[in-house]
């Protein structure tokens, strides 16, 4: 991975360890984000030196060949095997992966390796439930893709697994290392933005959501396009919702008590079976709520997730905080600037009365500055909690709960009724595993 | 350290500047101010359905003679019936329907829009549906109210500005002898007119300040007595010590084209001057020091 070792990306990549380790440190994001403080007292410099984590990845479609990539990036991390039981998708892995790394179709070789301490695993989503139980019953620490599996039972039962058999088990959502994510939530936890009520979120794209199937192959539809059927998915919702569900349970620190929701098939009407077009809305205590829309067939807005609060707004995809009051104009500012300089220049002010300019084109300002590559420090984390044997603290809680909330969103949208969020599926916050409801 | 904030009302924004404070207690003030400043808003805003006004003013759609309770509003029919006076009619706070209807186009009558205020808590006036809308005076009071808040704290400098149309000097600039305000023209942005504050503030008034639709200049500023809006390119500037008298007289200057209100400008309105601009030429300034 030349860009690893590229200058650029080192000189962003130190800031980032400093600016996430000054972030982490933080009593607010302390008490709501504890894997951030565990990933950031790690020295993965030092991490190496005493032995690598050996992993192997089962799944090597396009995500998973990019937690690859990622994972080759990981001084503390070795590859020891591959696996896809897609040939051309084990083909490209192995090109990636050099020599020396195995490669097999049957996932279960993988888990007979003594040399592999953990997997990674990136199959489509109804492969999760009995690849990761298997992983953990076979002894291996387990970073799950999210969502965690097609079927609320399915997700629970993952844990129960976990629970039992005591290995890590880590679900993918890289925005739990995102620098920014934790200065806003920071933030958020400090009353910058007041009193947040409503948190907004949506995923816009203008695509079929289609791959392509080598010469039309109907023994490949459902293999390649699995996110379009509703075996194997639940489409947009475990796709891109639990993403952003995920940050609405984190920032308001709590679970929905109700979803309803409305999906359709509005636009491709190609024989799919998910939804292309969802909108939902999660309530949550004290009359707080999620509004969460995605669709296909219109990329304008893009996606994101708004945090409103009655002091003001965070758009955090886009790295923008904007006040419920308009900002101190640049020639007021120079007049404070210039007291504190000792200096009485002319002030240039004056005119027709100023008016506020509408939300959408208000500029905002950044939550933080800079470039951050939250996979990488993901798969970091993960192989260092693998060479510790120790998990990091409340990812599974994050990752576990979205994909409830996620599947629970399905069921309102398919029932056309208001679904009540069961307390069995409430993992409490005290211990990721010893106090789920059962 | 010199502490600087902002905070949206009336449709705008007001800023502070104010030195030798800290983070703390700047925004203890400021909340002081804005308190102040949204009760203003919200007793005399036209268009909000629970203020005092709108109850005013729907009393009176019916007759002429209409009562009320509220200070804030008492205060600004005070003031707009000295103003009223004093300008001759030119400031007309009893315009509002008027006003509205020009702006948009639609046929208004020229009516009997005099008012007086009978009591504390009565006003009348000369026909049913007459409407207020004190517009820029409200600015003003809060402005008024701003500054003696900050006296009673005890700051003895600051800069105030409120839609940066009034803006008001507090004390003097701490490496200054005043607080000097550049004016600048909105075109060019060069300097338009140099102004020295001092307790005591500016207010700006033009016939431009509604900005352009397809090219064409739009018009905000109604004459009363012909029920048309004002187009010759003018701006006034009223430098007083009281910006709710600034915001009557700079509105009355530009509709009289100010010789006939510069003749009758009470003395207790605290003016100090006024210009009159058209486009970036000075036509005239009054003294009144």
């Amino acid at each position: 991975m030349t860009f690893i070792k590229n200058k650029i990306f080192q000189q962003q990549r130190r800031k980032f360890l400093h600016d996430f380790a000054a972030i982490s440190g933080s009593a607010l994001v302390l008490s709501h984000a504890p894997w951030a403080n565990a990933a950031a007292s790690e020295n993965f410099g030092e991490l190496a030196k005493n032995g690598k984590a050996r992993l192997a990845v089962i799944g090597v479609g396009a995500r998973g060949r990019g937690l690859l990539m990622n994972l080759q990036a990981v001084a503390h991390c070795e590859i020891v095997a591959v696996c896809d039981n897609y040939a051309p998708n084990l083909e490209r892995a192995k090109s990636i992966a050099g020599r020396g790394v195995m490669a097999t179709e049957d996932y279960r070789r993988v888990l007979d390796m003594p040399s592999v301490d953990g997997v990674v695993v990136a199959t489509p989503l109804h492969q999760h439930e009995h690849i990761v139980i298997d992983a953990l019953e076979a002894g291996k620490h387990v970073f799950c893709e999210k969502s965690m599996a097609r079927t609320l039972e399915g997700c629970r039962a993952m844990v129960l697994a976990q629970q039992k058999h005591k290995h890590i088990l880590q679900i993918g959502h890289q925005r739990l290392f995102n620098p920014v994510y934790l200065k806003g939530l920071e933030k958020v936890k400090k009353g910058e933005l007041g009193d947040v009520n409503q948190i907004r979120a949506f995923w816009h794209r203008n695509s079929d959501w289609r791959r392509s199937v080598p010469n039309n192959d109907p023994a490949l539809e459902r293999k390649l396009n699995w996110r379009l059927y509703k075996d194997y998915s639940a489409g947009l919702m475990t796709e891109l919702a639990s993403h952003q569900i995920q940050v609405a349970n984190w920032y308001y620190d709590a679970l929905p008590t109700h979803v309803m929701g409305s999906g359709s098939i509005s636009f491709w009407k190609d024989g799919r079976e998910v939804y292309d077009h969802v909108a939902l809305i999660y309530d949550y205590p004290e009359g707080k709520k999620l509004i969460y829309d995605s669709f296909i067939s219109n990329k304008k807005y893009g996606l994101e997730e708004q945090i409103m609060g009655h002091l003001g707004t965070m758009e955090m995809e886009v790295n923008r905080q904007y006040s419920e009051n308009p900002a101190t104009s640049k020639e007021m500012a120079k007049v404070a600037q210039d007291i504190e300089n000792g200096a009485c220049n002319p002030i240039p002010i004056g005119g027709a009365t100023w008016r506020p300019e509408i939300g959408a084109h208000e500029q905002g300002v950044p939550i933080m500055q800079g470039q951050y590559e939250d996979t990488l420090l993901q798969m970091e984390a993960f192989a260092a909690a693998v060479i510790k044997g120790k998990a990091y603290p409340g990812v599974l809680r994050e990752g576990y709960h979205a994909s409830i909330a996620a599947l629970l969103g399905e069921q309102a949208m398919d029932s056309g009724q208001p679904v009540k969020w069961d307390k069995k599926y409430v993992l409490a916050k005290d211990s990721d595993v010893k106090t789920l409801n059962v | 350290m010199t502490f600087q904030s902002c905070f949206a009302a009336m449709g705008t924004r007001m800023q502070c500047v104010i030195p030798h404070i800290d983070q703390e207690y700047g925004e203890h003030l400021v909340q002081l101010i804005a308190d102040k400043v949204l009760q203003l808003e919200g007793a005399l805003s036209f268009y909000n359905e629970n203020s005092a006004l709108r109850e005013l003013n729907d009393q009176l759609k019916h007759k002429k003679t209409a009562q009320f309770d509220d200070v804030h509003l008492a205060q600004a029919l005070q003031l707009a019936e000295a103003g009223f006076k004093s300008t001759c009619g030119f400031y007309n706070a009893a315009c509002g329907d008027m006003v509205k209807k020009v702006k948009r186009g639609e046929p208004a009558h020229i009516t009997d829009n005099t008012f007086s205020l009978l009591a504390g808590d009565t006003v009348r006036v000369a026909e049913h549906g007459i409407q207020f809308d004190f517009g820029g005076l409200a600015k003003g009071i809060a402005v008024d109210e701003a500054v003696s808040l900050l006296r009673e704290e005890g700051i003895e400098c600051a800069l105030l500005s409120f839609g940066d149309s009034s803006i008001f000097g507090l004390g003097q600039h701490p490496h200054g002898q005043y607080w000097p305000i550049a004016i600048p023209e909105p075109s060019t942005h060069k300097v338009l007119a140099q102004v020295h504050l001092r307790d005591n503030g500016i207010t700006l008034s033009s016939t431009l300040a509604n900005g352009r639709n397809h090219g064409q200049q739009q018009h905000h500023i109604v004459n009363p007595f012909t029920a048309t809006v004002v187009t010759r390119p003018l701006t006034t500037s009223v430098e007083s010590t009281s910006m709710a008298w600034g915001e009557m007289l700079s509105t009355a200057s530009l509709i009289s084209e100010v010789k006939q209100v510069a003749h009758c400008v009470p003395a207790d309105a605290g003016v100090k001057g006024i210009s009159i601009f058209e486009h970036q030429h000075q036509e005239a300034y009054f003294d009144f020091h």
